[in-house]
């Protein structure tokens, strides 16, 4: 009996041991889904899918204002490239979703407490170093790769013009920033609780980067950044370096004007790509923009693309509202068909009369701003195409209202405005061609001490002009008396005016003010329509506009901010270039400085 | 039929007990006592006989062959024999020296509760059980004893040994619950027992007759909605005016509507609800969708059926169990529907004297079929505060033109999407739920020798959740509150880009665990040893695949065979193991000095190799004071006084899903990044840091506790009072964001939690037909960082001294100092611009420039320079209490259940759409209007009516100490009114038993929460599926 017990209680201990015995790795449980470092970094998919996360992060335009497209769902009312002129003086929002780029842009603004702030500074700010970390690990494990040196310096390439431009945007706005070109952990104190590194140095890395990349990337890379993309993006990082060092007195901005030009220069001469032509000549600007599917144009160098069920942005929905509409300063800017700026041509048919402002003109205008007759073109409205009279200004009833008077229409696609929440597949276009032309002109004339050659216009700035028909760009032209102040020649004068035009709500404006240390211009006031007795009577008989009205030179206008905290803008030039470091950024790390003025 | 009429006495030591009860096993028949000790009551041969009173031990006495007469003599209790489940045994409760708390399955009884959870809220002082909403599928918060770590951490809940999800159990089905509160009572569950443990026993039969019972429960459940919507749209209308006007200097309305609107109200007709403006037909009345579409009454129906009985050689409990909760849609195809099936079988057969085999078998099916969530636009809480919208398409005698009504009539009925949720809820697909959970263990007991029980026991358990979610197409009219007539266009709203969605869990776990007990207590001695030998080993692997697919060919076919869009797969796997050898000692000397010593060497895939295995001891004492000789004199009102003691060591191994934390993997995914058409661009994310010396957090608790039984068990008390110390947080160092990606985890940080939990019951048998019992349960617990790195005292991380649950704020007067009165006040106000908001003036709330720099700002966000901010409020719930009241007459009992809490603060999140501020979501209420700031309502509650759902209209939504909430509440969580039907009935009928019962589920409240929030979903940012007060009506037969 007592034997048979004990071997009862042998076996069950011995059905436990076998259980736990014998198995070492019982305890070792490794990740059943997931990849570990050293069995990756074989083949070039490898290296290929690695570099396809670069494209995935920057996807956020917050975190990664780089490459922007259009963000999807109620992000759609603020993360765009089309609203970034909002903090410029070619559009004025002030619905209360777009203030935080009116606060940037009339100087009412205040360090953010955090990063993530979903208000001024907080929005496309100091933070996105995810993907500085995942570059600087993938360029230590490239070479790993069993490929071929050339194969493997395309992948460097792609990591490092990402990194080119995600500093140069960081640059732009911050000034000094530290610098990181390897994998950090917890214990490089030097570097996390480092201070900032100089402009100079940075920029100097940020040029190395986009050298490599215009030498080593390929110019086929379907979906992704080609060395089309690295010649554009050398061109305009290096004219924002090379303008920001001029007219902000840092000396040595000859050598990036160069290096602007020179890359511009071998995009145009690669013939890669060429400005895009409509079918209907009525639309040959904007056409680009409306654009569902962009694929067959020669134009676009980098798109972001979105599909339904896959990936889609609310942008068309929401842009119309929230941008305010263009400014008075923007709409004058266009210049007459005979090339002339409004203040000089005798083709100007002033502004007394609504349509009359379209008469004559640069055709771009209207194809930027809404006319009156072309409502029915556009089939523009609010949920939908509507009969009523445009323009319409907030406060009205009925219809698509907006602040200025000139609603913006670039960009305005009937479709997918008026469609189902977050279904519209409007792609983001943050690179194309017609853009590296404006920075060849510019970085000529910059070199040329403000000179530039007939026929260097005439590969450049005179093709968007033939484009829309209008006649050519001369190296004198005359002077607009309304900029004679600036310091600068006529030509540059009417290359930046170019710029502005052919650029508008692309989110140039802001950058090119800043480097152009042209901030002061953001201290005038934005004004709408003109708002005389006749246009009041005409547009808003019932009275119901509650856009307040002032006078410039003795005419009334609508202006947009009178009334608001808004209404007087400050640009303080010690300050407002730099944007400040969020609060808890400072917190972690003082020694990263405040920047001054904040 | 055998029965004979039994003549009996009930006494004690002290001579006959009038009031005893006598009760037939499983039968409604009994009597009791009077004032001789004598009853008379007719029994048949075999049944058994259960002689109780409260205080005394319960005695069977089985009815022999013409038996006539009964003399029993009950032995005072004591509690002698209370016995309470501890881990891997059970231990005689006046000999425990842990904190261990324990409730019979009683609690969870007659009770129309869907899942334990509800049951447990307020019962145990300290488990503290928080219910997010009224959706059955969402599971109760369980804690233990207050906050525990940053990183989380909970109870570890086990039913019969066995982790497992008590949201599917059938709480018929529990036995006993049992708390385990301190180290040294959860020290043989090792690393996983940190923050307390659960214990879940279920029914097993009990020796006697056969035991059949069957339940049946029907109820009925009306959301608790404290909505007031403005169901007047004019009064709506001007209100918003002024909000959307003080924001943005707009109006919301205009004048046509709101001479509409003011039409309307003064003559609501269909007719006048809609109003024309050239080819446009706008909608000017007002709609009540809460009544229209949120049920009245939801019903809920449960019904059960258990068998159980035992014989010296077998044990059997089987039950059947089936749960219906109907939700809140007032549309009967269309709404929630919850299903639960329970089965529960267990036998246990003793082979020979000292073989015993046990096998149990539970299986949970759940059913859930919700329609498709899309947001917040379309759930109740929008739909009961639409207010003032269109529905539909309406029926009207002309549209544009005397006539022109068989041009519109095909459109009648059909929902404008930008505002009716209901179109997406009727037809917008449905999120469909199934799950199976099969749990089975098998165990063998050895008894070798006397005192020696050997026992192992293995229990698989398998899931399998099947989720389906299906988007289908809604079509519907463009257009909210007006169409244009000329232009009427179809859309598809939220549900443009339609999907399914399927998605296969498999999930298995297993425990096995062999134990080992001895008992030796030599006869004529003082002295009493108990000792626990064990071995656990745990392995859990779960695996899914997910697949997705877009444009479905017909709504009604949800398959992903019948889509035509793109196509998106996933899957994951992950698996996790644990091993562990415990001991318990017990010696106990003189049946008064008790001595415990716990102790558990365990080890946890989770953690790398070196740092893997970890030893946690613990200690505990007692002393039961009232045996001693020199508390003689107490004797006549001092039943019983213990005082014990405990201080031990467990480990946190929690670290929620990061199943591998020591080793860096890559990520791997595919982007919605599209390459080009369709072609989405798959990708590789580079390792996370992590830390290769990562180990466990060490909980060190302490506990001391008193225990005292008083007044002739009329009273009976416990106090504990405890120290938690978690050491060696896992915590996330924050390092600067130039390290691009989250610190690994490090054990870093300690938290101190201290707190007391208090039990005491008073019960008392007035006489013969008369009892009542109170019972209290009140706790509290507070914790505070004690380490922290966070050298520059960043208010966005924890720092050393925080208490858990600070609510930083401005500080804000209440009544009328708290706002600008006039726009003078403002401009000699401190200087507010550094709040990034504009257009201060009269109606503004006055933060307060608390550290006089003439300017109100948030500092640096820093400990040294917190602006203006400063600790409002707490949001740590302290004090929760339960109190039940128990009232018995005759074949009557009456159960009362408060529950609550008296201490704690909440802050209304300021996200756009939360329901509590004015204007922050897009309907009315009328606390808007009379509660909103104007110069003539100068102590309003609110700031000027302004809409808040724009960032500048967030500048009086500050976290504040104005609109700080004072969280505390009590609830009647339970009203149950029980009648036993008089035998003689019963008999007619032919069955044992008859119980008839209403129960009610939170019927009552009291707080200091302004309307419309609900003192207990505090966790939800806008209310979710609501809770609801429920009526049920139970009937309960034993056969």
């Amino acid at each position: 009996m007592m034997k048979n017990i004990l071997n009862k209680i042998l076996f069950v201990f011995s059905a436990s041991f076998l259980l736990l015995s014998c198995n070492d790795d019982f305890l070792e449980r490794q990740p059943l889904d997931q990849i570990s470092n050293s069995s990756f970094w074989n083949t070039e998919n490898d290296l290929a899918v690695y570099n396809n996360f670069y494209y995935h992060l920057v996807q956020n335009d917050n975190d990664y204002p780089i490459l922007m497209g259009h963000d999807d769902g109620f992000d759609s009312q603020k993360y765009s490239y089309a609203y970034l002129d909002g903090m410029t003086d070619n559009t004025a929002p002030r619905h209360g979703r777009g203030l935080a780029f009116a606060r940037i842009k009339t100087g009412k603004w205040n360090t953010p407490s955090s990063k993530n702030a979903n208000d001024a500074g907080g929005w496309f700010g100091y933070k996105g170093w995810p993907l500085i970390r995942a570059i600087n690990i993938g360029l230590a494990q490239y070479d790993k790769a069993n490929v071929s040196e050339s194969v493997k310096n395309h992948y460097k390439a792609e990591a490092r013009l990402f990194r080119a431009i995600f500093y140069a945007d960081k640059v732009s706005k911050y000034g000094d920033v530290q610098w990181a070109d390897k994998e950090l952990t917890t214990s490089d104190d030097d570097i996390l609780y480092g201070p900032r590194d100089s402009r100079d140095f940075v920029m100097g890395k940020v040029l190395e980067d986009l050298n490599f990349a215009v030498a080593n990337l390929r110019s086929s890379n379907p979906g992704k950044l080609t060395l089309a993309a690295a010649q554009l993006l050398k061109s305009r990082i290096c004219l924002f370096e090379g303008t920001w060092r001029k007219y902000h007195n840092l000396g040595g901005h000859e050598q990036w004007l160069t290096e602007a030009a020179s890359a511009a220069k071998a995009l145009m001469d690669s013939g890669a790509h060429s400005l895009h032509v409509a079918s209907d000549p009525n639309f040959s600007y904007n056409e680009l923009h409306r654009l569902e599917v962009v694929d067959g144009s020669p134009e676009p160098i980098f798109i972001q693309r979105y599909e339904r069920g896959i990936r889609t942005n609310h942008f068309q929905n929401y842009y119309r509202n929230y941008n305010g509409g263009a400014t008075k300063s923007f709409v004058e800017d266009f210049l007459c068909e005979d090339g002339l700026p409004i203040s000089l041509s005798p083709l100007y048919q002033g502004d007394a009369n609504f349509r009359d402002l379209f008469v004559n003109r640069d055709p771009r205008l209207r194809q930027s701003v809404l006319h009156p007759d072309d409502q029915v073109l556009y089939r523009y409205g609010n949920h939908g195409p509507d009969v009523n009279p445009y323009p319409r200004i907030q406060g009205m009833s009925g219809g698509m209202r907006i602040y200025t008077g000139y609603h913006i229409i670039k960009n305005f696609q009937v479709g997918p405005a008026y469609a189902g929440y977050n279904s519209s597949m409007t792609p983001g276009i943050p690179l194309r061609f017609g853009e590296a032309l404006l920075n060849y002109a510019e970085a000529k004339a910059e070199l040329g001490g403000g000179t530039i050659s007939q026929a260097d216009l005439d590969i450049s700035i005179n093709l968007l002009r033939d484009r829309v028909g209008m006649p050519h760009l001369t190296p004198n032209p005359p002077m607009d008396p309304r900029y004679a102040d600036e310091g600068i020649s006529s030509i540059l004068v009417e290359i930046r005016r170019e710029r502005r035009i052919e650029l508008f709500i692309e989110g140039f404006r802001y950058d090119d003010l800043r480097r152009w240390k042209q901030g002061k211009k953001l201290e005038q006031k934005d004004y709408g329509i003109r708002w005389d007795a006749a246009n009041r009577a005409a547009i808003d008989p019932d009275g119901k506009t509650i856009v307040k009205s002032g006078l410039v030179d003795g005419v009334e206008y609508l202006e947009i901010y009178k009334g608001t905290d808004f209404e007087n803008p400050v640009f303080d030039e010690s300050k407002h270039y730099l944007w400040p470091l969020p609060l808890d950024v400072l917190s972690q790390n003082p020694d990263l400085g405040q920047n001054p003025g904040w | 039929m055998g029965q004979q009429t039994i003549n009996g006495t009930v006494s004690d030591a002290d001579g006959p007990l009038p009031g005893a009860t006598i009760v037939v096993q499983g039968t409604n028949n009994g009597v009791s006592s009077d004032f001789d000790g004598n009853f008379t009551i007719q029994a048949n041969v075999g049944d058994v006989l259960e002689l109780s009173f409260v205080g005394f031990q319960t005695q069977y006495i089985t009815v022999a062959a013409n038996q006539s007469s009964i003399a029993a003599t009950l032995e005072t209790d004591n509690e002698l024999e209370e016995v309470v489940v501890t881990g891997y045994g059970t231990q005689k409760k006046v000999n425990l020296t842990g904190a261990v708390a324990a409730v019979t399955g009683e609690v969870l009884e007659d009770r129309p509760i869907v899942n334990v959870g509800e049951g447990l809220q307020g019962v145990i002082p300290n488990l503290n059980i928080d219910i997010r909403n009224g959706d059955p599928t969402t599971a109760p918060e369980f804690n233990i004893r207050g906050f525990e770590s940053i990183n989380g951490g909970t109870p570890l809940i086990l039913v019969d040994g066995v982790p497992m999800d008590l949201g599917s159990l059938n709480p018929n089905d529990i036995a006993s619950i049992s708390v385990l509160k301190d180290a040294s009572s959860a020290a043989v569950y090792g690393a996983r027992a940190a923050f307390g443990v659960i214990l879940i026993e279920t029914k097993k039969g009990k020796t006697g007759k056969a035991s059949v019972s069957f339940t049946s429960e029907f109820s009925f459940g009306r959301p608790i909605m404290n909505i007031d919507l403005l169901d007047n749209p004019y009064e709506a209308a001007l209100i918003k005016n002024a909000s959307t006007q003080r924001n943005a200097g707009t109006d919301a309305f205009d004048a046509d509507y709101l001479a509409g609107a003011q039409a309307w109200v003064a003559n609501p007709t269909p007719e006048n609800a809609w109003i024309r403006e050239g080819t446009v037909l706008r909608h000017v009345g007002f709609n009540n969708f809460a009544d229209e579409f949120v049920r009245n009454w939801a019903p809920q129906q449960r019904h059960n059926l258990s068998v159980s009985g035992a014989t010296e050689k077998s044990n059997y409990y089987v039950s059947l169990g089936f749960l219906e909760k109907k939700g809140w849609i007032n549309n009967d195809d269309k709404n929630i529907d919850y299903d639960r099936y329970n089965i529960l079988a267990k036998t246990s057969y003793k082979i020979t004297d000292w073989l015993e085999m046990d096998t149990k078998v539970l299986v949970t099916v759940e059913e859930d079929d919700q329609p498709h969530f899309y947001n917040w636009d379309v759930n109740i809480n929008s739909l009961a505060r639409m207010g003032a919208n269109a529905v539909r398409f309406p029926d009207l005698p002309y549209y544009l033109t005397p006539g022109d009504r068989s041009q519109y009539e095909q459109y009648i009925g059909i929902p404008f999407l930008s505002v009716n949720p209901m179109a997406y809820i009727e037809n917008g697909g449905r999120d469909l739920m199934h799950q199976n959970d099969i749990l089975a263990t098998q165990g063998l007991t050895i008894t070798p020798m006397k005192g020696l029980k050997v026992r192992a026991e293995f229990s698989p358990n398998y899931t399998y959740v099947y989720n389906e979610d299906q988007r289908t197409k809604v079509q519907g009219l463009v257009g909210g509150a007006s169409v244009d007539l000329s232009n009427i266009t179809f859309d598809s709203g939220f549900s443009t880009t339609d999907f399914l969605e399927n998605r296969y869990d498999k999930r298995f776990y297993y425990v096995f665990n062999a134990y080992a007990d001895y008992t030796f207590e030599p006869e004529n001695s003082n002295h009493y040893f108990k000792a626990i030998v064990g071995f656990n080993q745990e392995m859990g692997n779960r695996h899914y695949t997910r697949a997705k697919a877009y444009s479905l060919i017909t709504p009604n076919i949800t398959n992903i065979n019948a889509t035509t869009g793109a196509q998106e797969a996933y899957s994951g796997a992950s698996h996790v193991s644990l091993r562990g050898a415990f001991y318990r000692l017990n010696y106990i000397f003189q049946d008064k000095y008790l001595i415990e010593l716990n102790g558990r060497y365990d080890a946890s895939s989770r953690f790398p190799t070196d740092t893997r295995f970890d030893f946690f001891p613990s200690f505990s004492a007692g002393w039961k004071i009232s045996e001693e000789d020199f508390m003689a004199g107490t004797s006549s009102w001092l039943d019983a006084l213990k005082i014990r003691g405990s201080y031990g060591e467990l480990g946190n191994q929690l670290l929620g899903n990061d199943w591998y934390p020591y080793i860096p993997t890559m990520g791997s995914n595919t982007s919605s990044y599209l390459l080009a058409a369709g072609s989405r661009a798959p990708y590789v994310s580079p390792a996370g840091l992590v830390s290769s010396d990562l180990t466990w957090e060490t909980v060190t608790s302490s506990n001391f506790g008193v225990d005292a039984t008083i007044l002739n068990n009329k009273l009976d008390l416990s106090l504990d009072i405890f120290t938690r110390t978690t050491k060696d947080m896992l915590m996330n160092v924050t390092y600067p964001d130039i390290l691009g990606t989250s610190a690994p985890k490090s054990n870093a940080a300690d938290l101190q939690t201290k707190g007391w939990e208090l039990a005491a019951t008073w019960k008392n048998q007035i006489n013969d037909d008369w009892y009542y019992g109170v019972t209290l349960a009140l706790s509290d617990s507070q914790a505070e960082i004690t380490k922290y790195d966070n050298p520059t005292g960043s208010l966005n991380e924890y720092y050393v001294g925080q208490k858990i649950g600070e609510i930083w704020g401005f500080k804000v007067d209440d009544g009328r100092n708290g706002i600008f009165q006039t726009d003078a006040e403002v401009a000699g106000w401190a200087d507010l611009t550094k709040m990034n908001f504009d257009g201060w003036k009269a109606g503004d709330l006055k933060y307060q420039d608390i550290n006089g720099d003439g300017v109100v700002d948030r500092g640096n966000e820093t400990l040294d320079n917190p602006g203006d901010r400063t600790i409002i409020g707490n949001s740590s719930m302290r004090y929760r209490f339960g109190l039940n009241l128990d009232l018995r007459y005759k074949n009557w009992s009456l159960n009362s259940f408060f529950q609550g809490i008296l201490k704690g603060d909440y802050m209304p999140p300021n996200g756009n759409w939360v329901a509590f501020y004015p204007f922050n979501a897009g309907h009315v209420e009328k606390y808007y209007v009379t509660d909103s700031w104007t110069p003539d309502n100068p102590d309003a509650y609110f700031h000027a009516a302004e809409t808040g759902t724009n960032n500048n209209g967030k500048k009086n939504l500050q976290y504040n100490s104005r609109y700080l909430q004072d969280a505390s509440y009590i609830r009647l969580k339970q009203l149950n009114l029980n009648y036993r039907v008089p035998q003689d009935i019963v008999d007619l009928i032919g069955v044992q038993s008859l119980n008839l019962y209403y129960s009610g589920q939170n019927l009552w409240e009291a707080t200091k929460m302004r309307k419309p929030l609900d003192p207990e979903v505090r966790p939800t940012l806008t209310q979710e599926y609501y809770k609801n007060r429920t009526h049920a009506f139970g009937v309960k037969i034993g056969l």
